[in-house]
């Protein structure tokens, strides 16, 4: 089954995603700042990466930016769960290697098809 | 020609005259040294001799004796040695009677000889063999007697034959006979002895003789040359001295300007002729220019006298020139007051100028005293005065009927002459003479002022009254012009004061001069450009160019600035940074025209910063509250979501449920708080205050915060147990410590104690709320009560919260006239205290 890494700070949103999407049979590893989630993304392997915005230490971007300037990382799918939907945010972070982008306050349904499709993608690529 | 040469000198002739002396004294000394010395010579040789013969004499006669003595010896003990000895002295005998026969030069000397030649003959020829053949005899034997005797003798064949020949004799006794013969030569030399003592006795005396000779001719040779030197010398000197004693003479009586006409001419070749010679030129030459003097002095006492004419004459025009310049300067003097009343005129630009105008009129027209009094609109006087007591002036003005009010209403000059008492101010009567000229506004005909001048000593002339009447029309001029200047200063000063009373940064560039003129609160927005006045910048480049540095964007400041100046006029004003954005400054520009011409450029420049700020805490107000109420909102949708579609189990569904209501619950206090800060805002904010013990209210709170959570630890302690009543809105106490308490838990994550106590002192309550959290840094401190403020670092980013819970605790203890402070340790914990006032008279009833 998939593994997913949830990178969020609020304790109650991270429970909700973790509650949505470990119902649908995901494996969930959970990081409540930039930096926890910098380490695990380096130290796991991953077949995405939910990554919240604010957070505290690193940002959503600045992780991105570090885990990207890793060769065996490229590859790896980020998707930003973002309440600054601006669009001069999102072309920030897709220039530095964001995926996909999900805004907040968020569908749990809607996101279970998001990832479900993400990840669909990721089996029929492979 | 040598006698020529002596004379020539009288150095010379002393010389020639030293040497003769000198060789004479010196021949005559030769010739008789030379005399003397032979005599002494011939008489010394004489005694040499005499002493020779004496002393060989003596010596041949010791010879004798000692012969005799041998012989005798010789004949008793027949020593052979003496027999040497004997025929030794046979030839010293010979030669010295020898030289008694060549030398001695008297007859006794020569009879002398003789004798001891004889006897030298007989002892040597006779008397020695004899006794050699008697010793020998005796040695032999032959005989034998001890003494000798001449009978035995003469027995002996050599004695025999001796006797024979008759050359020895016997005496009558027997004995050989040599005495006679000795005692003959002993007589002989007795007598040449004697002889010898008396010449050497003679030739000493003839030696002392020759030496007092010398002596004497010693003597007289000096006083010859003495009586030489004397009669040569002596008349020779005394001529010379005699000759020019006369000519000092000559001298001194030249010197006291006698006539000498004339000294003999000696006939001399020396010193003292060519002396006299030059004294007799010189005495000639004084002559001539003596009489050359005279004739000089005449001549120049002639000169003297026409000199002391020309003087006289210089003198009168000296005077003449003299009382001219006194003119000149006068009226230079006079002219130069006039310049200066002039030039106050012109250049002067207020009121103050004219104490100096009435000063100088004063000095022109040469018065005693003078006024300058000036009617307003309102009919007010204004005098400045010169030489005037302050109560003359009064009078001046006061009294109706004077010369003034006269000149006023007739508006033209007058004069007028009195005489005057005696008592003031001269000390007898006197004469004075005043006029008073009006000064005309020349537009409109009034009397804007009057001119009053009085004088004593004689009345004015009219060339000064013309001139008096001349700057009267100057000063109505320079009077207009005067306070039109001071309406301007007036209207500019009040433009300033205008200008600086706003509170925009006002700078002005005027259009032609490019002068720049600026307001007082540029300075206050720039405290940093040291002040230069209003006028201070020369250009607006200048200005500029100090207000650079402290813009955060200058390139924008000065593009805005140069386009308006080229006449592009930007539509927006532009906004800016300074001090790195500790203040924003709008700043627009407008154009000053007057009908089509353009005179300047105003630029404004307002500070925006408050607004600005306002406009930043909107935003960040509308962020954060979007950001805060996003996450309750993202779980409530989420949860309420996930039940409807989906089947789950009864626990689950529970804890759904359970984060539903506190994020609904979170929501509300959000909204609550956003609603409290709205009322801040607009200070709306209402308490409903009644007395409140806060001691039960704090401590149920407390014990419910403690309940709620299990990493702290929550206690409340009370100091004191009296009642702590306040005036208070019970519900706002509750949101105060509830804020704090949720703070002091959110802010030490790794949980700890956290203690609220409650102390009282006569009129305050404290209450202080500690935890030993994550603490505050030192520079957020003094904005932590602020709206919005969020300490910002890592601990706090991952803490959430909107920054409105301090800002309100801080709204609600000011609201009950209390104070909140704060003090933290950063990594150990903060203390909040909160003071508020007890009721007065904790007596009054609940």
């Amino acid at each position: 089954m998939a593994r997913i890494l949830l990178a969020e700070d609020e304790d109650v949103l991270r429970m909700l995603v973790l509650d949505t999407l470990e119902d649908e049979g995901y494996t969930i590893d959970e990081a409540t700042d930039g930096d926890e989630a910098y380490q695990k993304i380096m130290s796991e392997t991953y077949d995405l990466v939910l990554l919240d915005y604010m957070m505290p230490g690193m940002t959503g971007l600045e992780v991105i930016e570090k885990v990207r300037q890793h060769p065996e990382k490229q590859e790896l799918k980020i998707m930003m769960l973002t309440a600054k939907s601006q669009q001069s945010d999102r072309e920030r972070a897709e220039e530095i290697g964001a995926n996909y982008f999900f805004s907040k306050p968020f569908s749990p349904l809607e996101l279970i098809d998001v990832v479900g499709g993400i990840l669909s993608d990721n089996q029929m690529d492979q | 020609m040598t006698i020529k040469w002596i004379n020539e000198k009288v150095g010379r002739q002393l010389m020639a005259a030293f040497y003769v002396v000198l060789v004479t004294l010196s021949m005559s000394s030769l010739i008789v040294y030379d005399y003397t010395e032979e005599r002494l010579d011939v008489t010394r040789e004489k005694l040499d001799e005499l002493s020779e013969n004496r002393f060989r004499t003596s010596g041949l006669w010791e010879e004798w004796q000692d012969l005799q003595f041998n012989v005798r010896g010789y004949t008793l003990f027949g020593d052979p040695d003496v027999l040497a000895r004997i025929k030794k002295q046979e030839e010293s005998l010979d030669q010295q009677t020898e030289w008694f026969e060549r030398n001695s030069s008297y007859e006794e000397g020569k009879t002398f000889a003789k004798r001891s030649r004889e006897l030298h003959d007989y002892y040597f020829d006779a008397i020695i063999p004899a006794i050699e053949e008697y010793v020998a005899a005796k040695e032999s034997g032959e005989v034998k007697e001890v003494f000798l005797d001449g009978r035995t003798l003469v027995s002996l064949p050599i004695g025999k034959r001796l006797f024979d020949e008759g050359k020895i004799k016997l005496d009558s006794e027997g004995n050989i006979d040599v005495l006679t013969q000795i005692g003959q030569i002993e007589s002989i030399m007795g007598d040449y002895r004697e002889l010898l003592r008396d010449e050497g006795a003679k030739a000493s005396e003839q030696l002392e003789r020759e030496i007092q000779n010398s002596q004497l001719i010693w003597l007289s040779n000096i006083l010859v040359l003495v009586l030489v030197l004397f009669l040569f010398v002596y008349p020779f000197i005394r001529r010379i001295t005699a000759e020019l004693l006369s000519l000092v003479k000559n001298s001194q009586r030249l010197a006291n300007g006698e006539d000498v006409s004339h000294v003999e001419v000696l006939n001399r070749k020396d010193e003292i002729g060519i002396l006299a010679l030059s004294f007799n030129q010189m005495a000639a030459s004084i002559l001539e220019n003596k009489q050359h003097l005279l004739a000089k002095n005449e001549e120049l006492q002639a000169q003297q006298e026409e000199l002391v004419a020309q003087q006289e004459e210089l003198q009168a025009q000296q005077q003449e020139l003299e009382e001219a310049l006194e003119l000149t300067m006068r009226n230079e003097k006079h002219l130069a007051y006039r310049n200066e009343l002039t030039e106050t005129l012109a250049a002067r630009e207020s009121l103050t100028a004219y104490p100096e105008i009435i000063e100088k009129l004063v000095a022109i027209t040469e018065s005693e005293i003078g006024a300058l009094v000036f009617t307003d609109e309102n009919g007010e006087h204004h005098v400045s005065t010169y030489g005037m007591s302050e109560s003359l002036a009064d009078q001046l003005i006061g009294n109706d009927f004077s010369l003034l009010s006269r000149a006023r209403s007739l508006k033209r000059p007058v004069h007028s002459s009195k005489q005057v008492s005696s008592d003031h101010p001269l000390p007898y009567p006197y004469y004075m003479y005043e006029t008073a000229v009006p000064i005309l506004d020349p537009a409109t005909e009034q009397v804007i002022a009057c001119i009053y001048l009085v004088r004593y000593r004689d009345q004015f002339t009219s060339k000064q009254l013309r001139e008096i009447m001349s700057f009267a029309r100057q000063l109505s001029l320079s009077i207009l012009r005067m306070q039109m200047f001071d309406e301007m200063e007036r209207e500019k000063s009040k433009t300033e004061r205008i200008l600086d009373s706003i509170r925009e940064a006002v700078i002005y560039v005027e259009q032609d001069t490019e002068e720049v003129f600026v307001n007082g609160p540029l300075y206050e927005l720039f405290p940093e450009i040291q002040s230069q006045g209003r006028n201070g910048f020369e250009s607006i480049a200048a200005c500029l160019a100090m207000l650079s540095p402290l813009v955060d964007q200058p390139e924008l400041l000065e593009r805005h600035v140069n386009d308006a100046l080229s006449g592009k006029f930007p539509e927006e004003a532009l906004q800016f940074s300074i001090r790195e954005k500790c203040a924003f400054i709008q700043l627009y520009v407008e154009p000053i025209d007057i009908g089509s011409v353009r005179k300047g450029l105003l630029l404004v420049l307002r500070d925006v910063t408050k607004e600005t700020e306002a406009d930043r805490l909107k935003t960040e107000f509308v962020s954060t509250v979007s950001h805060e109420l996003r996450t309750p909102l993202s779980s409530i949708y989420g949860y309420t979501e996930l039940m409807l579609n989906r089947d789950i189990e009864t626990p689950k569904q529970h804890k759904y449920l359970k984060t539903i209501h506190s994020e609904t619950e979170r929501l509300a206090n959000l909204v609550n708080d956003f609603l409290d800060v709205q009322r801040m805002e607009s200070g709306k904010l209402s308490y409903k205050k009644t007395v409140v013990d806060i001691l039960p209210l704090f401590e149920e709170m407390t014990s419910f915060y403690a309940a709620s959570t299990d990493r702290h630890v929550i206690s409340f302690e009370v100091k004191d147990q009296v009642p702590h009543l306040i005036e208070a809105d019970e519900e706002k106490l509750k949101q105060l410590l509830s804020n704090l308490l949720s703070n002091a838990v959110k802010y030490s994550p790794d949980g700890g104690n956290i203690r609220v106590e409650l102390r009282s002192s006569t009129d305050e309550v404290h209450i202080s709320v500690s935890d030993e959290g994550i603490g505050i840094p030192k520079d957020a401190v003094p904005k932590l009560f602020e709206k919005f403020y969020r300490v910002d670092n890592s601990d706090s980013r991952k803490i959430g919260g909107t920054g409105l819970g301090l800002a309100i605790c801080k709204e609600i203890v000011t609201g009950h006239g209390g104070r909140i402070t704060v003090e933290s340790v950063e990594r150990s914990g903060t203390i909040f205290h909160i003071h508020l006032p007890l009721l007065v008279g904790q007596t009054v009833s609940i």
